[in-house]
């Protein structure tokens, strides 16, 4: 008996460019698209764009500027030694583009009322990553930084207005569960609304991820009570990578995902939403200097007290495991007036929970904030989906933009805007040619098939909690991976990984569609756990420690190793190559 | 099931159901209640503290009070009253 889309889709909507994700990439792409054309632009939210994302809470700088207006750095010098600090895992071609691009996007926020500027119409540069620039550059003082402070508070409620002003159809509360792929194109998507269950179809001539990273929910947060534990951490917790899994399920290639993102924070953040800065001193029992004497720092480096934060900046030095043997703090003696001015213009734009935390507290300077070791998932920047320089993944009709993109510099909400417009223009150019999307017999089974898994939860009783599955795979991955990893370890923790896909996720129960949101999130937890473990293993080294440590290779291996693992699945298997990126 | 002491709480005095909380939290973690027209607090644990639903509400009705670990290690503690 043949089954119609009709007759398994809730709601069908077909469109000519479908967003799935509505953060900063995917507002900016979607404004984007609507600027020069009359094509159907649809965004598809798992929350609600005004807030949601990394960017939900504000946004209190744009980093990554080399621009005359800002300061006297070659964008192309910038691009390449940002690149330089993380090959060859990253593509130098790529972080180029997004350096020389990185300051055009001001423009079109200032357009729709985000405060970037002072009152004077300057801009009030910080530091940001002077220390990564040429020393060369830096002698000649030419230099303020490449970090601009803007007072963005209302960031994604400005976006968002825009969005619906340009007459973008914006479907909220709804999760993208898979996508629809024809003779290895991406012919669109199938998403579960997580307030009323409906399963809609969506069919698109081109797709947009912009889903975000694969961070906030892959380890444990110990130091939380469960279930809270499972949502605390220094990213969204809405962003956990589902739209990467779909990508892998899909069959697109993704890259280095076997890294692991250190960060020593309170609160699950750096003290506040998303990794946002916070200033004083970080102090061991002894009263020592953490930050200088025994971390050593990749991509970021401050000055004195002031000490901007970002996707990976504290690596704690293995050989010296101060981290897991002592209690430490973020302490203001004889930190200057200016952080602290800083640390509240950062609570006020970007980090709001943060001021009442400092009024409940009786003041910032009062006592020091414990901070925990935390990991925060795979690093933003260098793991993630593969895409070129249009923003295209393997698949043809799929682009991806923002802190879904592997290979490539975190460049935060600048990286965003960029590859959010980049993909756009690429989109508008691509979708006038492309078929209008059919989705026919073979695509039919892909939603039957994919109706039946997003439902199968809300159907049962007496099943596994997916809080429970989460919290349980989320500390699989903090003692069998985790930073010091062996390989008995980690095949003990694929073997446990398959007990829950093949055992306990067939059991997961939902009681309404919000549950049934946390039940199909534990699948791609699951997704992702796997291929992380599976590509640790494979990369039989260690590099960046402790972005990637192997115990029983402890030595860094260039002969070998000087690649990037890029995966692929392949008739329900793992494969994989080693690339070098251009 | 157990109730939790952290998350969003809600003033019913001052709220106006204006619905911003039950729109814009990011994790989803309210409910509406159909019949008074009102939002509710369904899932505290899934709060992640990001304040929104605090910041944006017009009447000031919504304290998200934080957990245990966090009060112990930002040194917000409890009133303690030893008659009591």
């Amino acid at each position: 008996m043949t089954v119609t889309l009709e007759q398994l889709a809730d709601e069908i909507v077909e469109t000519d460019i479908l967003i799935l994700g509505g953060g900063l990439a995917g507002c900016m792409a979607a404004i984007r698209a609507k600027e020069k054309n009359n094509l159907d632009v649809v965004v598809v939210e798992k929350a609600a764009i005004m807030r949601s994302g990394e960017a939900g809470h504000g946004v209190d700088h744009y980093p990554g500027l080399a621009h005359p207006k800002i300061n006297a750095i070659d964008a192309e010098e910038y691009g390449r030694k940002r690149a330089g600090d993380l090959h060859p895992l990253v593509s130098t071609k790529l972080s180029v583009i997004t350096a020389k691009n990185a300051f055009k996007p001001l423009a079109l926020l200032e357009d729709i009322g985000v405060k970037i500027r002072e009152e004077d119409g300057t801009f009030k540069v910080a530091p940001g990553r002077l220390k990564v620039l040429p020393r060369a550059i830096e002698r000649q003082g030419l230099v303020k930084g490449d970090f601009v402070l803007i007072r963005a508070a209302d960031l994604k409620i400005k976006l968002a207005a825009e969005v619906r002003k340009r007459g973008v159809r914006v479907f909220e509360h709804t999760m993208l569960t898979n996508l629809i792929t024809k003779d290895g194109s991406v012919t669109g998507a199938t998403a579960v609304n997580v307030r009323n269950g409906k399963f809609v179809v969506f069919k698109a001539k081109g797709v947009a991820l912009t889903t975000g990273a694969m961070q906030s929910r892959i380890y444990s947060y110990p130091y939380a009570t469960f279930p809270n534990n499972l949502f605390i951490g220094s990213s969204c917790p809405a962003n956990l990578g589902s739209g990467a899994a779909a990508a892998y399920r899909a069959g697109a290639r993704l890259i280095n995902l076997e890294f692991v993102d250190v960060h020593v924070c309170a609160l699950g953040w750096d003290f506040g939403p998303q990794g946002a800065t916070m200033m004083g001193k970080m102090k061991n029992l002894a009263g020592e200097d953490l930050f200088e004497k025994y971390l050593r720092v990749t991509t970021q480096r401050g000055k004195g007290a002031f000490y901007p934060w970002g996707a990976y900046a504290f690596m704690p030095d293995m050989s010296k495991p101060e981290i897991d043997r002592n209690v430490i703090s973020r302490h203001w003696d004889g930190v200057g007036e200016e952080a602290e001015l800083y640390q509240h213009f950062s609570g006020a734009n970007e980090t709001p929970f943060v001021l009442k935390l400092m009024r409940d507290r009786g003041g910032l300077r009062k006592a020091p904030f414990e901070l925990f070791p935390w990991l925060r998932g795979m690093p933003r920047g260098i793991s993630g989906v593969m895409m070129d320089e249009r923003g295209e993944t393997s698949l043809k009709g799929l682009f991806v933009a923002g802190d879904i993109v592997g290979g490539l510099p975190a460049y935060a909400g600048p990286g965003a805007y960029v590859w959010g417009s980049r993909i756009a223009d690429h989109l508008t150019e691509y979708v006038p040619d492309a078929k209008k999307p059919v989705l026919d017999g073979e695509q039919i089974m892909q939603v039957r098939a994919e109706r039946d898994r997003v439902r199968a939860p809300l159907g049962r009783k007496d099943g596994v909690n997916p809080l429970e599955l989460e919290d349980l795979v989320r500390k699989i991955n903090t003692y069998y991976v985790g930073i010091n990893k062996i390989e008995p370890r980690l095949e003990r923790a694929l073997e446990l990984i398959k007990v829950l896909k093949e055992r306990f996720v067939p059991t997961l129960m939902a009681r309404n569609p919000h549950e049934l949101m946390r039940a199909l999130e534990v699948q791609d937890i699951l997704d992702l756990s796997e291929i992380h473990a599976q590509t640790a293993l494979i990369r039989t080294e260690t590099r960046m420690p402790p972005h990637h440590y192997r115990v029983d290779y402890p030595e860094q291996d260039d002969m070998h190793w000087q690649k990037s693992i890029v995966i692929r699945r392949v008739a329900g298997e793992m494969k994989h190559t080693l690339e070098t990126l251009a | 099931m157990i109730e939790v002491t952290y998350g969003p709480r809600i003033d019913y005095s001052f709220c106006d159901g204006c619905g911003s909380c039950y729109d814009n939290c990011p994790t989803d973690a309210f409910g509406w209640d159909d019949d008074k027209g009102l939002p509710v607090v369904v899932y505290p644990a899934e709060c992640w503290y990001c304040g929104i639903c605090e910041l944006d509400c017009p009447e000031q009705a919504i304290d998200v009070e934080v957990p245990l670990n966090v009060k112990l290690w930002f040194g917000i503690y409890p009133e303690v009253n030893p008659t009591a």
